[in-house]
């Protein structure tokens, strides 16, 4: 599933991940546009990301996704057993977006990422600062790729 | 060859920064409730905007899983000459003027947990802790968003000053076949753990070329066992120089288990300062000396078993 989508709450509690007890934070998003899998446009959906904030002590799991509320992000999302939504490759399937100096919105690297070593092999190199407009074709053109 | 030739002028482009110029990355944490400006933000660097996190004292204290990877055939004592190699090159880094960074990491005895499940990940606010460094040769439980990935550090602090309690490091030897030696190089287990314990110390990545920090490695490289400039500058910031408290106490936060689990109201004895084998300050001469530690040992001190049961029936 690819959305681009806002938090609008999370809430941090135990699940069982795999075979453990974790940690996680369950981020209630609002999805403004769905761009493949289910058409969730206008709907709410929950995704699961691991760490989280308890009695005042974060947990955090370096690489994963990082949410802020309101702060709205192009997102690769894929289930796990449970169905419950993880982001695809932890923060290299969160993209963060925000009105350039002309109000166009583009498209950011992940907070959690902090950067690349194979820039010619990552999707932030290609996605990173384009236009959000852009993306629909930029999906279209990565999935004609042999 | 397209992609190629925007790689190599990509490099190209970072090998004619100023040397001065920082790639390195401390890791940082926004308060949501009262969020410093620009919060979540990058900076023209690629770092995130936040409170830094570090360690709250100049000493913290290490394990490893006494369980080692039987898959891979690598033993607790392969994994401790790893960590120590590891924590060593980060503490006895050249900040110059014959300085190394005020900050020294003790090797605490392993500690006894499952590999399957979770109860050694995190900091437990009842009882005793550790830092430790497991494998998990077998259900890699972080499948379902990257299968791919090599190793997972899981730090905690607090959400508002960025102190850190705890940090805990995963290696996926479900699908990584880590190797420690020098001439059959596979997904190569000292550069992974150097990496490792940089998110430990409380870094994040780094864009610099070859660094230690950067986010990813490929199978075959052992480049990363020794600290590049941007690495060393890294921890140099962080800690800065100069002597170890000597009152400096390493062991955890409630005290120190060898156990994952323990009985409540059953407190541990704590090995106390100076009782475990302290990483030495070494010499780290390049890629050929990377696993040569030579330097100053404090002296051993037997650690105190706990007078509880060691494991929790319930």
């Amino acid at each position: 599933m690819v959305v681009v989508a806002t938090p609008v709450s999370y809430a941090t509690h135990r699940a069982t991940v795999g075979s453990t007890s974790r940690l996680v934070t369950d981020v209630t998003l609002e999805v403004s546009w769905s761009l493949r899998g289910q058409d969730v446009t206008g709907e709410d959906v929950i995704v699961r990301t691991l760490g989280g904030t308890e009695n005042g002590l974060v947990q955090l799991v370096h690489g994963e996704a990082r949410f802020t509320l309101g702060q709205t992000s192009l997102l690769f999302l894929v289930p796990d057993n449970e169905g419950a939504l993880h982001v695809l490759g932890m923060a290299q399937g969160q993209y963060p977006t925000a009105p350039d100096e002309r109000g166009e919105w583009r498209i950011k690297q992940s907070p959690g990422l902090e950067g690349v070593l194979r820039p010619d092999l990552s999707a932030v190199h290609e996605l990173a600062g384009r236009r959000l407009l852009e993306v629909p074709d930029l999906l279209a053109n990565a999935e004609a790729l042999p | 060859m397209k992609k190629f030739t925007c790689a190599a002028v990509l490099a190209g482009l970072l090998l004619l920064l100023p040397s001065e110029a920082l790639a390195w990355c401390r890791t940082t944490i926004c308060d949501q409730a009262n969020p410093p400006a620009g919060c979540g933000d990058t900076t023209a660097s690629g770092c995130s905007v936040g409170t830094p996190i570090a360690w709250p004292s100049s000493c913290v204290s290490t394990s490893v899983n006494a369980q080692g990877s039987a898959r891979l055939g690598i033993t607790a004592a392969d994994m401790r000459k790893v960590v120590q190699n590891a924590f060593s090159a980060w503490t006895n880094a050249d900040c110059g003027n014959g300085q190394i960074p005020k900050f020294v990491v003790d090797l605490f005895p392993d500690v006894n947990c499952s590999q399957v499940t979770g109860d050694h990940i995190g900091f437990k606010s009842e009882g005793p802790n550790y830092n430790i460094w497991i494998f998990r040769d077998t259900d890699w439980p972080y499948g379902f968003a990257d299968e791919s990935a090599i190793a997972i550090t899981t730090t905690q602090f607090s959400g508002t000053t960025g102190v850190i309690y705890d940090s805990d490091v995963e290696l996926n030897s479900q699908s990584q076949d880590f190797t420690i030696g020098d001439t059959i190089i596979n997904m190569d287990l000292p550069s992974v753990v150097q990496h490792e314990a940089g998110h430990f110390l409380g870094l994040a990545h780094s864009r610099a070329p070859n660094a230690t920090m950067l986010p990813s490695i490929n199978a075959g490289d052992n480049s990363r066992r020794n600290l590049t400039q941007d690495d060393i500058d890294a921890i140099c910031d962080v800690y800065g120089h100069g002597e170890i408290d000597p009152n400096c106490d390493p062991e955890p936060r409630h005290g120190f288990s060898t156990e994952c689990t323990f009985n409540k109201g059953c407190s541990t004895v704590a090995p106390g300062r100076g009782a475990t084998q302290r990483l030495p300050a070494s010499l780290i001469m390049g890629s050929l000396v990377a696993f040569l530690v030579v330097g100053r040992r404090r002296t051993l001190r037997p650690w105190n078993e706990p007078s509880c049961p060691r494991s929790n029936p319930g």
